[in-house]
């Protein structure tokens, strides 16, 4: 029943609908070994509906989840063995200490070693307050013991869900430090949801935006990025310039700053022949700028056409 | 599946819903206790302050005398002579019938707790068996390791067993020693009667025999335990279809209430024989007390319990395994 | 790892009570189901056959026909059946079916059964005590007697003994039916005119259901306990002792050893 195909997790056309409402409508991607994977979309696009699609807690409408070669469905224990995963807060027995937390959750899968175990606490640094119940536990040391638990039988795929929710600063990047270890060193593929953009960009190898329960748009974060710039031209008469740049098919979001700046959003290889049309139209270009974008003016403006309102 | 069931029992030993209905029992059994100190207190002052071995052996010359010189029913001379054979044993082993000892007191509490304290124990200990891994968010740890659903349900199901049983041996064990400290702890192999049937109100005594009280007790308790399991069955059910701890806990605690009510408002509806609720008192049955619905008997309300427990799973495992986890 | 040990501990414990429960269980339930018959118990069961040649005695009612208060366990009945045995040189025989406790109600219930009618239809005599327990349960005891109540269970006595002797009658019109009267048990308490005047009003009661039926005779117990109680009431200051018993046989007996001569009713 293996798939052979080099993906750790794919996803064909996946639709969820609850009542009458499609919440995930036809959502195809796929993540490949060892890279971080980030699914990014405000809240209520879908993301934890997807992700409860992923690992088993809902039922697909329509669609397919192949999760290392094994199709989910039909082989739900192969398919979910080679993940782990924390499905928004990490909630574990508050009344168990981490290690009886950690032992409980071991005793459910065949083949998990108390060496094993001590590896994880290793692992997340949690050795001192092991055996201390969760309740005492800071949301840091619980998000380290939920991402323990997940690592328990070495999964190939972790999936995270929003995982620096409620965490402070520090917090977050030792997270980040942490997943980018696991991803490089021990060859983990990661899948993580997130709302918040920057930390996306900052972490993750390839996204997928989701809105309104559909993919807009699945890339590497560097080619997002590099994709399009935001070019500022100062020029003048800023209105001729205008309708010059509104009238090229590559440019698009003009916005005009002030009496003589002009913001464009454009394939940066392109400067040079929109600045030729500008000399041939007898306008002066006195300042051409590139900004780097950011993943929240694309995700913005991706998302915007389609917001109501 | 073994280490399933330990997790699942783990679990419930460690949230100290054991240590709950432990406590419960340990400040009500010695009420009890006193409340029947108090009966047989009263019960020997009735009987005036003469000695009751006394009156024991009066007892047993009146009824040899009715015994040979009468013309009785020949069912009622056996029940005569095996009240004899009981009275004899209370003489010939010391043992005031009145103040019997804590075996007795087992028999007469498991009789008496039966048909409401247990059930309402066995709720407090089912009732949040699953829903609470729905209120913890656990469920969505629990049901993404590579297991299948009905295992795990199973595994709780089991835990849920193993519970009550280690419920019901802990009542059996606190009232034996703490009423054993005004009772004494003697009284093992004395001889209970058992047996009696009722129809069409009359008492039938022709089934009438005897049995050492240990394994009376032990009879008692087995009867008490299997409708323990019907309620804790039932509750389980709750716990799988409701999401709240409070509100599963609340619904199964009304039925169960509801169930004694009614069997005591209503003894006139038949209907209600085919509830549960109604047929939880099964140590009805061993003791020969009159069963206020008519039409039922012992294989009717096994049938009837079975039957529910059994329809209950079936609902549970069915949801259980079906059911998308949203929230 | 003390703590593994204890949570050990628990699960066998528990896995054993579910074993123990389980057997107790099971045992209950063979118990109940196929219960151990004791082997004197089984012959004693064929009926006996009734040899009725000249006659049998049915003893119907409650506590006072049972012969409850008899240390030897008599009761009226016990002696009357003797005599009478030996009047007829053992070839009478007499049944009592009579229930302790029971009230009109209760008797007018067991009346309908096919057995008890079967022995109503054989029976020759009937000899009946009723009313003791409507009475004295009716009225609310006699801490407390309620006039009201007593009346109103006194009119459904009423109502139920007409009803008793007209089935007697119907399925046997030439049985003697002899009902003895009510006495009041506790003529020498507090209470004694209330509890006396409610007895004697019940005794009408049964005079005038009597008068409508040829062959039903009262027998007066009132002036036997009237003077002094104790002497010839149990310790239970309610039923008749052997001395109370003996007096009720003989009264009995006088109406009825007349009939046996006479060689039956009318």
């Amino acid at each position: 029943m293996k798939h052979q195909d080099d993906f750790v997790l794919s996803v064909e056309g996946l639709s969820k609908t609850i009542g009458k409402r499609e919440i995930v409508h036809d959502i195809t991607f796929q993540v490949k070994a060892g890279e971080i994977f980030g699914f990014l979309g405000p809240n209520g696009a879908g993301k934890t509906t997807t992700i409860r699609m992923l690992v088993g807690l809902i039922r697909p409408t329509k669609g397919k989840i192949i999760i290392d070669g094994y199709d989910l469905q039909q082989d739900f224990l192969q398919a979910i063995r080679h993940v782990g995963c924390i499905v928004e807060n990490p909630e574990l027995y508050p009344y168990l200490t981490g290690r009886e937390n950690l032992e409980h959750f071991a005793r459910m899968v065949k083949g998990i070693s108390q060496e094993r175990i001590d590896e994880v606490i290793e692992l997340v640094e949690l050795k001192e307050r092991i055996d201390d119940t969760v309740k005492t536990y800071s949301l840091g040391m619980r998000q380290r013991l939920g991402i323990a638990q997940a690592l328990l039988g070495k999964p190939k795929l972790l999936i995270l869900d929003e995982p620096t929710n409620g965490l402070d600063p520090a917090g977050i990047r030792e997270l980040r430090t942490f997943i980018r270890q696991l991803a490089t060193q021990e060859g983990i593929s990661v899948f993580i949801s997130s709302h918040i953009l920057h930390e996306v960009q900052l972490l993750c190898d390839r996204v997928a935006i989701i809105h309104q329960g559909k993919i807009l748009q699945t890339n590497s974060v560097t080619q997002l990025v590099d994709q399009e710039r935001k070019v500022e031209w100062i020029i003048h008469p800023v209105e001729k310039g205008v309708q010059i740049l509104k009238q090229i098919s590559y440019v698009s979001q003009v916005e005009i700053i002030d009496q003589a700046r002009i913001l464009t959003h454009m394939p940066p290889e392109k400067i040079a022949e929109v600045n030729h049309q500008m000399i041939d139209k007898n306008i002066d270009v006195t300042g051409i700028k590139q900004y780097k974008q950011t993943l929240e003016d694309i995700f913005l403006k991706m998302t915007e056409g389609n917001q109501v309102g | 599946m073994v280490s399933l069931v330990y997790n699942e029992f783990f679990k419930i030993i460690r949230k100290k819903r054991m240590l709950v209905v432990t406590l419960i029992l340990l400040i009500l059994i010695p009420i009890f206790t006193y409340a029947q100190y108090q009966a047989v207190d009263s019960a020997m002052k009735q009987l005036g302050t003469s000695d009751w071995r006394a009156i024991l052996q009066q007892q047993i010359i009146d009824q040899q005398n009715r015994l040979s010189s009468s013309r009785i029913a020949p069912e009622w001379k056996e029940y005569i002579r095996l009240n004899i054979k009981q009275q004899q044993y209370y003489l010939d082993h010391d043992i005031n019938p009145t103040t019997p000892g804590s075996p007795t007191f087992m028999r007469k509490f498991i009789e008496q707790a039966t048909e409401l304290f247990i059930p309402l124990l066995v709720v407090v200990l089912a009732a949040d068996l699953v829903s609470s891994e729905h209120a913890g968010g656990t469920i969505k740890l629990l049901l993404t390791r590579p297991v299948p659903r009905w295992k795990i349900l199973l595994s709780k199901y089991l835990s849920l067993l193993l519970s009550i049983s280690l419920l019901l041996l802990i009542t059996a064990i606190l009232s034996y020693l703490i009423s054993g400290i005004i009772f004494g702890y003697r009284g093992w192999d004395m001889p209970v009667l058992t047996g009696f049937q009722m129809e069409n109100e009359h008492l039938l005594t022709e089934n009438v025999h005897m049995v050492p009280q240990w394994k009376y007790i032990l009879m008692a308790y087995g009867l008490a335990w299997f409708s323990a399991i019907a309620v804790g069955t039932i509750t389980f059910m709750v716990s799988v279809l409701v999401r709240g701890t409070a509100a599963s806990m609340g619904a199964m605690l009304a039925a169960v209430v509801a169930g004694t009510l009614l069997s005591q408002v209503a003894p006139n509806w038949h209907e209600l024989k085919y509830i549960a609720f109604i047929n939880l008192n099964l140590t009805d049955y061993l003791a020969g007390n009159p069963i206020l619905v008519e039409g039922m008997n012992l294989p009717f309300s096994l049938t009837v319990l079975a039957v529910w427990s059994l329809v209950s799973l079936i609902i549970a495992f069915v949801s259980f395994t079906r059911r998308d986890i949203l929230a | 790892m003390k703590r593994k040990t204890t949570r050990t501990f628990f699960h066998l414990l528990a896995i054993t009570s579910f074993m123990l429960f389980l057997v107790g269980f099971i045992l209950a339930v063979w118990d109940l189901m196929y219960p151990p018959k004791t082997v004197a118990f089984q012959s004693k069961k064929t009926e006996q056959p009734i040899s009725s040649e000249e006659g049998l005695l049915l003893g119907l009612g409650d506590s006072q026909t049972r012969g409850i208060g008899d240390s030897k366990g008599l009761g009226y009945f016990g002696m009357v059946r003797n005599q009478l045995s030996k009047v007829t040189h053992g070839k009478s025989s007499a049944v009592n079916l009579a229930i302790s406790g029971q009230t009109s109600n209760d008797l007018l219930k067991q009346m309908k059964q096919d057995k008890v009618l079967l022995m109503v239809q054989k029976a020759k005599w009937i000899s009946i005590t009723i009313g003791g327990n409507d009475l004295f349960r009716g009225s609310g005891g006699l801490e407390k007697i309620n006039l009201e109540a007593a009346e109103k269970s006194r009119q459904q006595y009423e109502k139920n003994l007409k009803e008793i002797l007209t089935l007697i009658y119907k399925q046997n019109p030439k049985a003697l039916v002899f009902i003895f009267g009510l006495y009041n048990p506790f003529g020498d308490l507090d209470l004694k005119e209330t509890s006396s005047s409610l007895v004697s009003q019940w005794n009408e009661t049964i005079q005038k259901v009597t008068s409508k039926f040829d062959n039903a005779i009262i027998i007066p117990t009132f002036d036997l306990f009237q003077l002094n109680p104790s002497k010839y009431l149990y310790t239970d200051h309610f039923h008749p002792n052997e001395i109370g018993y003996e007096r009720m046989a003989t009264r009995l007996l006088q109406v009825l050893l007349d009939q046996v001569a006479e060689g039956g009713g009318k």
